[in-house]
């Protein structure tokens, strides 16, 4: 283990490190389906306020990090090889909502196109904590303007917890982002 | 390249952005004899550290020797050209080729051959096939540039009148660090494009950015949309001999990042600020709070302030690679350190809003120079012509606002000197007729 840093250990991805009891339940599972396949809608649809106001926990922390190449088992070096390319709370996610829904963004005018898939999902939970722990595969693709077309192909560690109605939210978003060198531009939408 | 840059007249070519031959003479007359950013000294402390960057399109590895001093070598395999080492940071004692094994020490000397007593019977002459060194590595404030031609100047003497500017926060700050490892993306666009923005464009910024300022809380928010221009006097913009630039924009320096975290910043400069005045003067502690847009020539770009640092590594005419650190000064909070690099990621890395609002100008400015038309229109850099100075004070020659375009026209006076020179020797640093060249230019 050359990483100094894992951010996952502290946001509780590591528990995909183990091999954790699977929660096959068709209940719990069906009802992770549903969250995902709604926040995937309103993501495509570009009602990132919903998406926000009601499926994102107002203590979310959303990571993405990008890796730095290295050796492994490299001993001799230790300074860390993350470099966030998120690193957000709810305020911070609002500003970019905010910022992609402004009248003076031109970037976005006219408007980009995507599309969320999601597979290979998979529940856990920690032995006395009631969120669930949630590891899955996501596409997204972006097609923007004449020419441009954008992948995005990454694994995803979502801890969700339930609001005062029953509800899901997130409240941990974790993305180790494997392309080192991003050729899809920016990773401004959300993934 | 004869009519490519029209100094007198603040004008280019669109070609610049398109022709591969162009292209091609940059990497032998620009990233063949000029100083490339290789990494920061902290990234590699120890005998043995290194990382591996690019100087134009070749690949280096970057390595700290045992007498502490640091050596760079092409990425690149001396047999039969195999790269060398896949990794971007780590420790070695020595390189081994994956092809066939050949092993070279942390210096660079071929030091083991598989069978090369049966296999080359002493014909393999390991002198001449050590890993093929760049001339030159110096380093500035603990930032270490290489250069490929051994006839170049110094950096110090490269750096020349831009060392008073970026002094101010390499070293009357306390010194700073470069956090890594560097954000890395591709932007479809030819490497000048970004460059001569970080060089002193603050024009767009209003414009370009209206939905990031309107959302940001910054101080520089009254901007958004072109709805206020910064106050009379707000700043001047700094050319220099070889094609550094700066913006100084005035007692903002917290720039793009949000409020909160700004008076941070703020109240953090205000602890320095006094000690500083007294050694270094009232105008640099000015600049020391304001925002700086600055360009090392050819592919650095920084804001102090905002707090990125840039390289823009060419990999096409219309394609460039982008590797963003962080700066933070040395002696800041841990804590501090943490919100201004999240803070600058958040706005100029990967993901950064303000990056992406960005790399659209400067995809569309390269990318329509596949026209056959397009290329034969001039760019436009005429902002502020004819009002160019030279101050007693302040070195370079100055524009005398805060929004003009004095840096570009800078930026790419040397541009054109250096693509059309022969060697360093057709450059001599004694000539000063570059400020008049500036200084008179009108259209
Ligand atoms: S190419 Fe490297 S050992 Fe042969
Ligand atoms: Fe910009």
């Amino acid at each position: 283990m050359n990483s100094v840093s894992r951010s996952a250990n502290v946001m509780g991805a590591d528990i995909w490190d183990g091999d954790p009891e699977i929660i096959w339940d068709t209940d719990i599972t069906g009802e992770v389906n549903a969250f995902f396949l709604r926040e995937a809608r309103l993501l495509d649809m570009r009602r990132l306020r919903e998406w926000l106001a009601q499926m994102i926990d107002k203590n979310i922390r959303y990571v993405i990090v990008s890796r730095q190449l290295r050796y492994k088992n490299d001993k001799r070096y230790d300074l860390p090889d993350e470099v966030f390319i998120y690193d957000d709370d709810y305020e911070c996610l609002n500003a970019r909502v905010e910022q992609f829904h402004s009248e003076l963004n031109w970037r976005v005018n006219p408007e980009e196109n995507y599309q969320h898939m999601v597979a290979n999902t998979e529940i856990a939970q920690k032995p006395g904590s009631v969120n669930l722990f949630v590891r899955s595969n996501w596409f997204v693709q972006r097609a923007r303007r004449q020419y441009e077309i954008d992948r995005f192909v990454y694994c995803r560690h979502d801890e969700l917890a339930r609001d005062s109605e029953g509800k899901f939210k997130v409240v941990a978003r974790h993305i180790d982002y494997d392309e080192r060198c991003v050729r899809g531009r920016n990773m401004t939408m959300f993934l | 390249m004869r009519d490519l840059i029209d100094v007198q007249r603040g004008k280019q070519s669109a070609r610049m952005f398109h022709d591969p031959e162009i292209y091609e003479r940059e990497m032998e007359a620009i990233f063949g004899r000029c100083w490339l950013f290789l990494t920061h000294e902290s990234a590699i402390p120890n005998f043995g550290d290194f990382v591996t960057t690019r100087m134009g399109q070749d690949e280096v590895i970057v390595v700290r020797q045992k007498d502490g001093s640091i050596k760079a070598f092409l990425n690149v395999c001396r047999h039969r050209g195999a790269r060398i080492c896949p990794v971007e940071a780590g420790n070695k004692r020595s390189f081994v080729c994956n092809y066939h094994g050949w092993s070279y020490a942390v210096d660079g000397s071929l030091s083991a051959v598989p069978f090369e007593k049966e296999l080359y019977q002493g014909k393999l002459d390991r002198e001449t096939h050590g890993l093929k060194e760049v001339a030159q590595v110096s380093i500035y404030h603990g930032f270490v540039f290489g250069n490929f031609d051994a006839g170049a100047i110094s950096l110090e003497d490269y750096l020349g009148d831009a060392r008073w500017y970026l002094d101010i926060w390499m070293e009357a700050s306390g010194g700073v660090e470069l956090v890594g490892p560097p954000s890395r993306s591709v932007v479809h666009c030819n490497w000048k494009a970004p460059c001569e923005n970080f060089v002193g464009d603050a024009y767009h910024v209003g414009w370009t950015h209206a939905s990031s300022l309107a959302v940001s809380g910054s101080m520089l928010a009254p901007m958004s949309g072109n709805a206020a221009l910064p106050p009379a006097g707000a700043g001047i913009q700094v050319a220099s001999r070889y094609g550094h630039g700066h913006g100084i924009l005035y007692d903002v320096h917290p720039g793009g990042h949000d409020a909160k975290l700004g008076e941070e910043m703020l109240a953090w400069q205000a602890t320095k600020r006094v000690a500083m005045e007294e050694k270094y003067g009232a105008i640099r502690t000015r600049y020391y709070g304001s925002h700086i847009n600055g360009a090392i020539f050819p592919n650095v770009s920084y804001l102090w302030g905002t707090n990125l640092f840039k390289t823009w590594q060419p990999v096409a005419p219309n394609e460039t690679e982008c590797w963003t650190w962080a700066i933070v000064e040395k002696d800041m909070p841990d804590e501090l350190k943490r919100k201004i690099v999240n803070g600058m990621h958040r706005t100029f890395g990967v993901a950064g809003y303000w990056e992406a609002d960005d790399n659209d100008n400067m995809e569309s400015a390269s990318l329509l120079t596949t026209g056959f038309q397009t290329r034969k229109l001039q760019l436009n850099a005429q902002m502020g012509i004819g009002k160019d100075i030279v101050d007693s004070e302040l070195p370079g020659v100055l524009g005398q606002a805060a929004i003009g375009e004095t840096a570009y026209r800078g930026y790419y006076r040397f541009y054109d000197e250096v693509m059309r020179s022969a060697s360093w020797g057709d450059m001599d640093p004694s000539d000063d007729s570059w400020k008049e060249q500036l200084v008179s230019a009108d259209v």
